[in-house]
């Protein structure tokens, strides 16, 4: 199949999509890539729009490339969504009905933001999801005094702290009982908490919204579960997201909350595979899927699907997961995934400010959460790369040096020495 | 505006007018210099964006302590000469400034 792959037909074109095509390019890839965009943008970074674009408003400074790089690469853009795929006759179909051809196609598809529907909603409740409504969004904060996000996840809490910054009030609404749940451990969740509460934010945890009230047909407040009323002019959702996976279900494509790939990131159709946001990829044991939906993942399986193509790697994909969040003044960043841990330790200097929070599953370090100390980040990737793991009953000491604990794991990996609990 | 030489993996040099205010990533990233990826948009969180500047003799601060620490995953080898792009300023006291791509990003 390799050798017949002269057109690449990629659909979606965020960070997995176009790393892809990237990779490709840098790789002297001779055949045709087609990116399908399916947005009247260059391809641009998502992350930014809840974070540094709220912030500054520069939309120029979210595109990956500037227009000649895909004209000097032989990556054709295209505008327009697929609607389609014909996968008997290798074929894509676009809404404007034109027809692509594939040897190979990838779904880069993503995620979309859950929609929610609440009484009262007259479709203005805001969503940050891709860049037009981000400018939608950007646009209308420039006379809002007061705003209700319905969910503190990443998206929720990050524009949160932007609003503040802006002088903006604001009132956050959760099923959950704290912060990203789902994704932090408890230690982390509460210090985010605590951060936006000094700022002045309002948090309405194990509620949630179920009416938005007008006044003269704008929104004055929105009323909760418990009968709470929180007073809002904009209301923006940031409940989750959901995977794109309309065209492969359409398609026949076997689909388990995202598009399903084996590890080496290919769909029940040999010639399809899917990457990103949008695909279920196989556990480490084996014994499950999992979709992790981050920056990281996209463009390390990018670039792990464009070796493959090209016959340069056989083995796997694996990767250890890493992650970002900037909310004010705050950096979270995170090695592994906490949500695999059972038991957490943490580091902490200066006055609680910046720590490091280690988690634990059966006496080995699965995950690492760096609040402020991008130190303790850099070596926790490098730690979980390695596979070595210090002792949760040292890691939290004050004496503890990661650092040399590092330097010690490896030094003992290369000559052979059996490792190790430092 | 200042003009800044990129000297990539290759050895291919590109002399870029670079506007003030913005930084070192954005203004390459912009003028479609390869080999600076910049994966997390220029916010220190992941290190895609490693360049070599050779002399900087007092034209670009020092690195920060926080950039310091994320020049530590780097996927090159790290240099005394290592920054990263996002983290450098555009002013007119870097024109002339020679910045060399590494061999990779990742």
């Amino acid at each position: 199949m390799m050798n017949a792959m002269r057109n690449v037909v990629i659909i979606g074109a965020g960070h997995a999509g176009f790393s892809l095509a990237n990779a490709l390019v840098e790789s002297s890839f001779g055949g045709r890539i087609v990116l399908v965009n399916g947005e009247d943008h260059l391809p641009y970074q998502r992350p930014p729009l809840s974070k540094k674009y709220m912030s500054d408003g520069k939309h120029e400074d979210l595109f990956f490339q500037p227009k000649e790089f895909f004209e000097t690469g032989n990556i054709v853009l295209v505008p327009d969504s697929i609607i389609a795929i014909e996968r008997d006759s290798q074929t894509v179909i676009a809404k404007s009905g034109e027809r692509i051809s594939y040897d190979v196609l990838v779904l880069a598809t993503g995620t979309s933001a859950i929609r929610i529907s609440i009484p009262g909603d007259d479709g203005d409740v805001a969503y940050l999801d891709i860049l037009n409504a981000a400018i939608g969004l950007r646009r209308r904060l420039s006379n809002v005094r007061r705003v209700a996000v319905i969910g503190a996840g990443f998206i929720g809490m990050e524009f949160a702290a932007g609003a503040i910054a802006k002088s903006i009030s604001v009132s956050i609404v959760d099923n959950a009982s704290r912060p990203m749940e789902r994704s932090v451990s408890q230690g982390v969740s509460m210090h985010f908490r605590d951060e936006l509460v000094k700022a002045g934010t309002t948090f309405y945890f194990q509620d949630s919204a179920v009416s938005i009230r007008r006044s003269n047909g704008k929104i004055e407040s929105v009323g909760l579960k418990s009968g709470a009323e929180v007073p809002a002019d904009l209301v923006l959702s940031g409940v989750g997201t959901k995977p794109n996976v309309e065209l492969a279900l359409q398609a026949g494509l076997l689909c388990s909350n995202g598009v399903v790939v084996d590890e080496r990131l290919v769909t029940s159709d040999p010639n399809i595979f899917a990457i990103g946001d949008c695909a279920a990829f196989p556990t480490a044991d084996g014994k499950s899927h999992r979709r992790i939906t981050s920056v990281q993942n996209a463009s390390d399986q990018a670039r792990y699907l464009a070796r493959r193509l090209l016959g340069r790697d056989k083995n796997p994909y694996r990767k250890i997961p890493w992650f970002w969040s900037d909310q004010g003044p705050n950096k979270l960043q995170i090695a592994g995934l906490p949500s695999d841990a059972h038991s957490f330790v943490t580091r902490r200097s200066d006055v609680g400010k910046k720590f490091s929070t280690f988690g634990y599953r059966e006496g080995r370090l699965v995950s690492v959460e760096s609040v402020n100390r991008p130190g303790d980040h850099a070596l926790a990737r490098k730690i979980l790369e390695q596979g070595v793991s210090p002792d949760p009953g040292k890691v939290g000491l004050a004496d503890f040096d990661l650092r040399s604990f590092f330097e010690m794991a490896s030094s003992c990996r290369e000559t052979g020495v059996q490792a190790l609990n430092a | 505006m200042p003009t800044v030489n990129f000297i990539d993996k290759f050895g291919v040099e590109s002399q870029i007018d670079c506007e003030v205010g913005g930084s070192l990533m954005t203004a390459a990233k912009r003028a479609g210099i390869k080999g600076i990826e910049a994966e997390c948009g220029g916010t220190l969180s992941c290190a895609t964006c490693h360049v070599y500047v050779d002399d900087a003799r007092g034209m670009i601060p020092p690195a920060s302590s926080s950039e310091d620490e994320m020049l530590e995953v780097v996927v090159a080898e790290r240099k005394p000469e290592s920054r990263l792009a996002c983290q450098i300023a555009i002013t007119d006291s870097l024109d002339g400034m020679v910045v060399r791509i590494p061999e990779s990003q990742f």
